[in-house]
């Protein structure tokens, strides 16, 4: 579950909008609204964001933590690319319509991961909209607990409705102008980090990514 | 009248009225006490309908799912504002709950433990593989190097579901793939705020699911939803004026359906009782033939009502519609009595009157009766009903001016219509000389030259839609709904049976093999069955040999694998061990029965059916496109099949209902025969064809009027023809025997005729307003073949103007 959380979250937090000012203002806390907000527009100020990836799961079932290296394109309007490089290369593309695993030349895979395109897409869907298609689902599902500044913050999200604390334990997040940092915590132990590096804003995409996401 | 002369004591009279009073109270106390319990009307239009599939269990099938499907209700609350359309859906759901007529209302879902899924299938997990995976393994031909890179995109794959399972279970997410493959919500729905909601544009649609308290058909169950519907509805237009429910649901059709035929219950026979009275009244001049009139056409009705119900048990509403355009038609007998009645000298007899207009209408109730038993020949639910009230109907009213009237018209006469009878005679002399006697054959000549070209412009209609009619406002909404939820039509699908569980199983794995196989226009673009829930045993056994040969084979290379790729190595001892310990039974219908997140999906599984005193078992198989393209196709598919039969339950009425007008049509040759015959047997050869004559230009004119207008016959057109026939036939009977009777005054009888056709006409005439196709068709030619009968009928009277015996 952590891994389709983790997109879910990504493009909600890079995809901040208006209506997370509208949200916070129910949080209590004058100083966290205020910065919640911040961080919110700030993010919103992005139109898309390209980034490399550090992913480090730790699971109970493994002997060691698995690390997964790449890079991830956003695009505020469209979705997400998410290209693994090692262990080995990967390709996914998460968009509104699912998500769906390419190969080096774009097209889909459909049958070598045999992982049911169809299942994931529906999950996709139910999870955004368990989390909320917009910003103001996420704080209504989580207690919000921001500390830091504007350039440097933290973030504490901790489930508060008992469907998702079934899943999910909290979620830590840091960050300036991008996000920098992501924990997922499960509710079975298994820890899941990711570390940004190299962020840099992009207002357009190279047509192949376009292509990808499904932009015209 | 003297005591003397009378050959009915006064208590024999009051005997006779006693015995006609305690059965009309039997009868109308029967009829009062079925109104007052459980409404006995039929409602569910579907029950109109024959049943069509010659296989028992497919027939069956279609019930059951009909039912399933009945008692849930939809409504679909949408707006453009977003935050509108969710808050009133929550009000709605709240005032429909608060109301108490639904046994369920779900807006908002409840908490749900997605981990249910999981946990049922997890004990079964090694016997079920996706078609994926399964042709994955199958295909591998270099094991451990290929599950070494299954193991890998599986520990890495950044993108699972809320159906994920722990790594430890299931290392190489066979489960989790299977899981992700369950068809849960195949559908346009999201979840937003706990609720289900569609987006269309800028529209929003908000879900609102119920389930009724009783069945969709019982009228208790409906008012209760329409008062609370209402409610609902007012209350959200003053709250949130830019949202508008659109509802969808049997019990809407089948209240709409149980309000329009009151409403035409009502009208019909309010108007054509008024109309009868007054033609009475004015005929007659006597309130007191006006009641016996009435009292003898109540007798058939109810009558007729207290035997349909016996028989039938449910009274369809179109059983009480055509009932109560049965009052034309019932009070008939009565008017010809009346006719001899007035026609009688001073010193009147009741029962001679009776005798002496007995032969003219037992010939008309013989052959009436011959033309509502065919109608019970068709194997229509509802045209046996109405053949059968109509039946009892006109025996009763017959028997009523047979027996009773003469007890209870012991006077004779007093001074009457002289002068109408003396008018109508003149009228009837003439118009008998324009197309009567030996004008008659260039008269028949004429119209059949006339006909033709209209016969050869008659077209046919066969729709199911001729018997359901549904309310188009309702439709309306109901298309709405479905477009929203993204559902397609269920009223297609294949039953699938066998003689236990297990083949059923097999057969519907097999039969979603062979849709899947289709392709292009073909295709059926995925398909809901049983069996994407529980495989079958030998599935199931199937997949488990292939893990036990392609993965478990050698247990030291698998653990060498695990261990490389990071695995715990107890995790991995546990995993292979859970394999290799005594298999599990397989996964039971039964099982997945009794998890609660299979309900929405239980009517898939028909489960045990007796038909024919065999007990079998069956699934239904939903293919999600059906179109014009590709049902030829599944026809053929389920041909081919044992046990698999394709229900296309509208298809298959409209073919019946065209094979049956064909039909039809020899069934009113060999009536008009019989009819021909019986009046030859009783007027001799030339006397016999002539009164036949009218009855058979009758239905040439109606059927070639048909065609001049542009109106496709359908087999309605053609079943109310027998009627025409077996009513149409009395007028020239009735004159016939008129100018056969003693002293009878013909200016009296065709008074008679035409007081009686105008009753009919009138009633069926209103039967012509019915919002029902199948009935409007009914009243229409009846109508119309009735007209024509009544104006044609002097021809089948004598030549020589009077005849004595």
């Amino acid at each position: 579950m952590g891994a389709l959380i983790r997109a879910a979250l990504l493009a909600l937090l890079f995809a901040a909008n208006a209506d997370v000012h509208a949200a916070a203002q129910s949080q209590r806390g004058n100083d966290n609204q205020a910065l919640v907000s911040q961080v919110s527009s700030r993010l919103a100020l992005m139109k898309g964001v390209r980034a490399q990836f550090v992913q480090t799961q730790t699971l109970a079932a493994m002997k060691e933590p698995l690390v997964s290296k790449g890079t991830l394109v956003f695009l505020r309007d469209r979705g997400v690319i998410w290209r693994m490089e090692t262990p080995y290369a990967a390709t996914f593309v998460i968009t509104d319509s699912g998500v769906t695993e390419v190969d080096a030349s774009g097209k889909s895979i459909r049958s070598a991961g045999s992982r049911g395109v169809r299942g994931v897409a529906q999950v996709s869907k139910m999870m955004r909209a368990m989390l909320g298609g917009d910003l103001s689902a996420l704080y209504s599902q989580f207690e919000v607990d921001a500390q830091g500044t504007a350039s440097d913050w933290t973030l504490d999200l901790k489930p508060n409705q008992p469907q998702l604390a079934q899943a999910i334990r909290g979620l830590h997040m840091t960050g300036g102008a991008f996000v920098r940092s992501l924990r997922i915590d499960l509710a079975n132990g298994d820890v899941t980090r990711l570390e940004f590096t190299k962020i840099e804003a992009v207002d357009d995409l190279p047509p192949a990514e376009r292509t990808l996401l499904g932009a015209p | 009248m003297t005591p003397g002369r009378s050959r009915l004591t006064t208590t024999t009279l009051w005997r006779i009225r006693a015995v006609w009073f305690a059965l009309a109270l039997v009868a109308v106390l029967y009829c009062v006490h079925r109104f007052s319990g459980p409404s006995p009307l039929e409602t569910n239009l579907l029950a109109l309908l024959p049943a069509t599939e010659a296989n028992p269990v497919a027939e069956k099938a279609v019930d059951q799912l009909a039912n399933a499907l009945g008692d849930r209700t939809v409504f679909l609350v949408s707006s453009r504002d977003a935050d509108h359309a969710k808050a009133a859906a929550r009000r709605l759901g709240a005032v429909l709950r608060k109301s108490g007529a639904f046994a369920s209302v779900t807006a908002e879902l409840p908490p749900f433990d997605i981990t249910q899924i999981e946990a049922l299938y997890m004990p079964y997990r090694f016997g079920l593989l996706t078609r994926d995976d399964r042709d994955a393994l199958a295909g591998s031909s270099d094991g451990a190097a290929s599950l070494r890179d299954r193991l890998m995109r599986r520990i890495y794959d950044p993108v699972r579901g809320p159906l994920a399972v722990q790594l430890a279970a299931d290392p190489f997410g066979w489960l989790e793939h299977w899981l992700s493959g369950l068809p849960l919500a195949t559908s346009n729905l999201d979840v937003e705020d706990n609720m289900l909601v569609a987006r269309r544009g800028d529209i929003t649609s908000v879900l609102v699911v119920t389930t009724l308290r009783g069945s969709a058909y019982e009228s208790r169950v409906q008012r209760a939803v329409m008062s609370a519907v209402s409610q609902a509805e007012a209350s959200l237009q003053s709250a949130w004026p830019d949202a508008y429910v659109a509802r969808a649901g049997a019990v809407f059709y089948a209240e709409s359906a149980r309000r329009a035929s009151e409403r035409e219950v009502h009208l019909i026979g309010i108007a054509s009782a008024c109309g009868i009275a007054l033609l009475m009244l004015w005929v007659f001049r006597s309130p007191r033939l006006l009641l016996l009139g009435f009292v003898s056409t109540a007798l058939g009705i109810v009558g007729a009502l207290a035997v349909t119900m016996a028989v039938f048990g449910k009274l369809h509403l179109l059983t009480l519609v055509f009932g109560a355009s049965l009052i034309g038609e019932a009070v008939d007998y009565s008017i010809q009595y009346f006719v001899v009645y007035l026609g009688a000298p001073r010193d009147w007899d009741a029962n001679d009157g009776a005798r002496s207009v007995r032969p003219a209408l037992s010939v008309a109730l013989a052959t009436s009766l011959l033309g509502y038993a065919i109608l019970a020949w068709a194997p229509f639910p509802a045209l046996k009903q109405i053949a059968c009230f109509a039946m009892t109907g006109i025996c009763v009213a017959f028997a009523s001016v047979m027996w009773l009237l003469p007890a209870l018209l012991a006077n004779g006469p007093k001074p009457t219509q002289r002068r109408l009878f003396a008018r109508a005679a003149a009228l009837l002399a003439h118009w008998q000389r324009a197309i009567g006697a030996k004008r008659a054959w260039t008269v028949s000549l004429v119209l059949f030259a006339l006909c033709v070209p209209g016969w050869l412009l008659l077209a046919s209609d066969d729709n199911i839609h001729l018997l359901i009619h549904r309310d188009p406002a309702l439709v309306a909404q109901e298309n709405q709904v479905r477009d929203a939820v993204g559902i397609d039509n269920a009223a297609q699908f294949f039953v699938v049976q066998g003689a236990s569980e297990e083949i059923v199983l097999e057969r519907a794995e097999a039969l979603g093999a062979k849709l899947d196989a289709l392709s292009g226009d073909e295709s059926v673009g995925g398909w809901q069955s049983v069996t994407q829930f529980v495989p079958s045993a030998r599935r199931q056994a199937q997949d488990h040999a292939l893990l036990a040969q392609r993965v478990f084979a050698d247990p030291v290379a698998l653990r060498a694998t695990l261990l490389q790729a990071g695995f715990r190595d107890e995790i991995v001892g546990a995993w292979i061990d859970s394999f290799t310990q005594a298999t599990p039974p397989p996964l039971t219908v039964e099982r997945w029965l009794a998890a609660r997140w299979s309900k929405p999906f239980s009517h898939l599984w028909l489960g045990a059916i007796e038909a024919n005193g065999q007990r079998s078992y069956a699934a239904i198989v939903m293919p999600r496109r059906v179109s014009p393209q590709n049902l030829p196709a599944l026809f053929a598919t389920a041909h081919a099949m044992e046990g698999v039969a394709f229900v296309d339950k509208a298809a298959s009425v409209s073919k019946l209902f065209g094979a049956y007008r064909i039909d039809s049509g020899m069934w009113l040759g060999g009536a008009l025969l019989l009819v021909l015959m019986l009046m030859i047997a009783r007027y001799r050869l030339c006397g016999g064809i002539a009164t036949t004559l009218p009855v058979l230009l009758a239905i040439g004119v109606t059927l070639a009027a048909f065609g001049y207008a542009h109106v496709p016959l359908n087999l309605f057109n053609c079943l109310a023809l027998m009627l025409v026939l077996g009513v149409g036939a009395n007028y020239a009977v009735f004159l016939r025997e008129g100018c056969r009777r003693d002293g009878a005054d013909l200016g009296a009888v065709w008074t008679g005729v035409l007081l009686s056709a105008a009753t009919t006409l009138l009633s069926f005439g209103m039967l012509s307003m019915s919002a029902t196709p199948a009935l409007k068709s009914f009243g229409a030619t009846l109508t119309l073949g009735i007209l024509v009968a009544v104006l044609l009928a002097p021809m089948g009277m004598p030549t020589v103007g009077r005849k004595h015996a």
